[in-house]
């Protein structure tokens, strides 16, 4: 096919926007130090940026276009292969594949992408970092679609690795302010952790099959079945590849590091730790879909974790005071739901949620991100209240984002979210607790939910008009919530579930990508269908858990702030712990963390600078010492001296003679 | 007459210890280079015994008496550079006294 080194261009014009925005940067210090107050050229970077990333997008939309333009079993557009390490027996190629995976996360990254990318302009206008800012963001974005496109498991892993550090650089964004950066290495080093996990899966995959391209991978795992050690060892490699995705999506145990990156700047939140970044582990499961699906216990391993790590998300959000820690508690739930799905096989149901939760949680951080804007950076619910007056388009937005978060009846989130716990419920067994942590968790979501816009849009005015004057943001900020807006509420039109007897847009989309996932599970009899009537009653639960705790979380806190301070008077423990997140982050200090200073203070102050500073001075020391001694010999005399020669002449001599 | 070997030995070691026990004595650097001489001439001597003493009637050693010759090379160099030394020392300090020198002192 021609053309298809274009594909490279994708992932490349946003490096070279990277680039460009980098050089913008050091131009604008260079005019800076002239003139402190000079904006020097950094206006010309998000102009940069966003072109950069509108060419991506267009390239992804033409490849998408020529994708859905051929036949079901041919929808695969590789390009031209760069041989890049070719020792011994181990070959690897890099290469940009868009099947229709990859042509919905390009979709998905780009578009959300160019959004954020706009309303960036707008929201971090004057600040001293702005071209750098750009630079970060279309380098991450260039990260991330190196993790969508690549062929092999080891360019996904560039990806990966270049996603977590750029948020790393833009988590630590406003590392003078000293939080941040804590933050940045907070999140930098939970990432690690769970990378090396990814690492020693991919090294048994190497051992295992000599290859990391994905498509031999997923090609080769049926050929495992008949060898029990191999199956054992792909069990272990789906389990450490597993490990990455809970440090990448912030998933039990990995999960603290996500409400801490709310330290950075509230685009950043809302590309990288709600829209794309964080759900690339749900891309890699979905993408290696066979390894995964070949031993059923790895699923549910995926299940339980995502079950419980919506849970723990979901309850900690509702007492949160910081509007952005609701919504990163928020993504942790909603991260959990997704493997949750991915547990119950319902790779296409993921991946359904994966998007709609791009729109709708994309739109409430940016949302959030206006709100702050407008009170001039405050983040504290309880000061604020009342703002639909002084924010009209901010509130419309956030109330269609809000009400797919909570999953109310027809919007994008409900329809999402009921798939994945049909699914769960249809697998039944061991799923049924899982289902009823699912439906539990939905609950609290719409509870939290609409508290938040409770406590911000209505009740009383309760920040300080002397200093604080909330305004609208201005249209290059709007406009992409605009936009949000629309995808989330129809968002859901592109998976209604069977009993609507239309066609499953996404799930028809994706079936020659979980195929082989789908089929191993058949073989294991996971593949469960629910008769329309059973689907009739999950849908109306979740719709009337939905509408009832909305209604609930708003009536609450329309008022005011009076019901958080009974709980936090009555129930202080209780408050405590869910505002903690369970404590785990605290468990994590005292068992962790403490005792890792410990060591590095013991190493620090008695290992190195006693022991080996000891040794080292102490080398010197005798040497001085020596020294000190020995000039005593160098008397000035000539007659010394000779004496000394003439006894070591003699001692050589004896010496020869007797030895 | 055929002198042993031994006396020559004993007479080159007595020289020897004359010029170790002059070098160690004596202040004035001149005497001081004399007995360097002294020393290495006794040295030449007991090159010479060693290899008279390897000769046989039919074949003469001449081993000795060339390490001979390049030693009082040598010394005559050595001479020649010491004598320079004295007299540059001589200007500096106005005497040729040997404990003059100690600015190397410890």
């Amino acid at each position: 096919m021609s053309g298809t080194w274009l594909l490279w261009f994708i992932p490349l014009l946003p490096l070279f926007g990277a680039a460009a925005c980098g050089l913008i940067h050091f131009a604008t210090l260079a005019a800076r130090k002239k003139d402190p107050s000079a904006s020097g050229p950094s206006a010309l970077a998000p102009l940069v940026a966003c072109g950069a990333m509108l060419g991506a997008l267009g390239l992804s939309i033409a490849a998408f276009k020529q994708l859905a333009g051929l036949e079901v079993e041919h929808r695969v557009i590789e390009s031209a292969v760069w041989p890049w390490i070719h020792v011994g027996s181990l070959h690897l190629d890099i290469s940009m594949v868009v099947d229709p995976l990859s042509a919905v996360m390009l979709l998905v990254v780009t578009g959300i992408g160019f959004l954020i990318h706009v309303y960036s302009a707008g929201y971090m206008k004057g600040d001293p970092g702005y071209a750098k800012f750009f630079a970060y963001l279309n380098l991450f974005v260039f990260s991330m679609l190196m993790l969508v496109l690549s062929s092999s498991l080891i360019g996904l892993f560039v990806g990966w690795e270049g996603v977590g550090l750029c948020s790393y650089l833009l988590i630590g964004f406003w590392y003078e302010k000293g939080w941040p950066a804590e933050a940045g290495q907070k999140a930098f080093i939970f990432n690690r952790v769970g990378d090396a996990s990814f690492l020693i899966g991919s090294f048994i995959l190497i051992k295992l099959f000599g290859t990391l391209d994905l498509s031999d991978v997923n090609a080769a795992v049926a050929g495992v079945a008949a060898d029990p050690s191999k199956a054992w060892w792909l069990t272990v490699a789906a389990l450490c590849l597993f490990g990455g995705c809970t440090g990448k999506s912030a998933q039990i145990p990995l999960f603290t590091w996500l409400p801490d990156a709310m330290a950075g700047p509230t685009p950043v939140s809302a590309l990288i730790h709600a829209a794309t970044m964080v759900t690339a582990g749900v891309y890699l499961v979905v993408r290696l879909n066979p390894v995964f699906a070949f031993d059923p216990m790895v699923l549910t391993v995926i299940g339980t974790i995502g079950a419980f790590t919506a849970l723990i998300g979901g309850t900690s959000a509702i007492f949160q005071r910081d509007i952005k820690k609701v919504l990163a508690y928020s993504t942790v739930s909603q991260l959990g739901y997704m493997f949750l799905g991915l547990g119950s096989g319902a790779f296409a149901a993921a991946i359904f949620h994966l998007v709609t939760h791009a729109f709708f949680k994309g739109l409430l951080f940016l949302g959030a991100g206006s709100v702050i804007h407008g009170m001039h950076d405050e983040q504290d619910m309880h000061k604020m209240g009342g703002l639909r007056r002084h924010m009209p388009k901010t509130f419309v937005t956030f109330l269609a984002g809000a009400a797919a978060l909570s999953g109310l009846p027809l919007l994008s989130g409900y329809f999402s979210k009921d798939e994945i716990l049909a699914h769960t419920f249809a697998h039944g067994g061991f799923y049924y607790v899982l289902w009823g942590i699912g439906l539990f968790t939905a609950a609290v979501t719409a509870f939290y939910t609409w508290r938040m816009v409770a406590l911000t849009f209505f009740g009383k005015e309760r920040f300080d008009h002397h200093h604080v004057h909330p305004h609208e943001s201005p249209v290059v900020m709007w406009a992409p919530l605009a936009v949000l807006a629309v995808l989330s509420v129809f968002g859901g039109l592109l998976g209604l579930p069977p009993v609507f007897h239309v066609v499953h847009q996404l799930e028809h989309w994706l079936a020659p990508v979980t195929e082989p996932g789908r089929a191993l599970l058949e073989a294991h009899g996971g593949v469960h269908e629910l008769s329309h009537a059973v689907e009739w009653a999950l849908l109306g639960l979740g719709a009337v858990i939905a509408l009832v705790f909305a209604h609930l979380g708003f009536r609450r806190y329309v008022k005011g702030t009076e019901s958080d301070d009974n709980v936090q008077r009555t129930q202080p423990a209780l408050a405590d712990f869910l505002v903690g997140a369970w404590k785990i982050d605290a468990q994590y200090y005292a068992k962790i963390v403490y005792p890792s200073k410990l060591v590095a203070f013991v190493t620090a102050v008695i290992v190195d600078q006693f022991a080996i500073d000891g040794l080292v001075n102490g080398a010197g020391g005798l040497a001085t010492a020596t020294g000190d001694r020995l000039k005593l010999m160098v008397d000035g005399s000539l007659k010394t001296y000779a004496l000394w020669i003439g006894a070591g002449a003699v001692l050589l001599a004896l010496l020869w003679m007797f030895v | 007459m055929n002198v042993p070997s031994e006396h020559l030995l004993v007479l080159a070691a007595g020289l020897f210890a004359i010029g170790v026990l002059g070098f160690l004595i004596r202040r004035n650097v001149i005497i001081v280079l004399m007995c360097i001489e002294l020393m290495l001439n006794a040295a030449n001597l007991t090159f010479l015994a060693a290899s008279r003493q390897h000769s046989t009637a039919q074949v003469v050693n001449l081993d000795g008496a060339v390490f001979s010759i390049f030693v009082i090379l040598v010394a005559a160099c050595e001479a020649a550079v010491g004598l320079a030394l004295i007299i540059a020392l001589f200007r500096l300090k106005q005497t040729v006294e040997s404990d003059a020198l100690s600015e190397m002192k410890g």
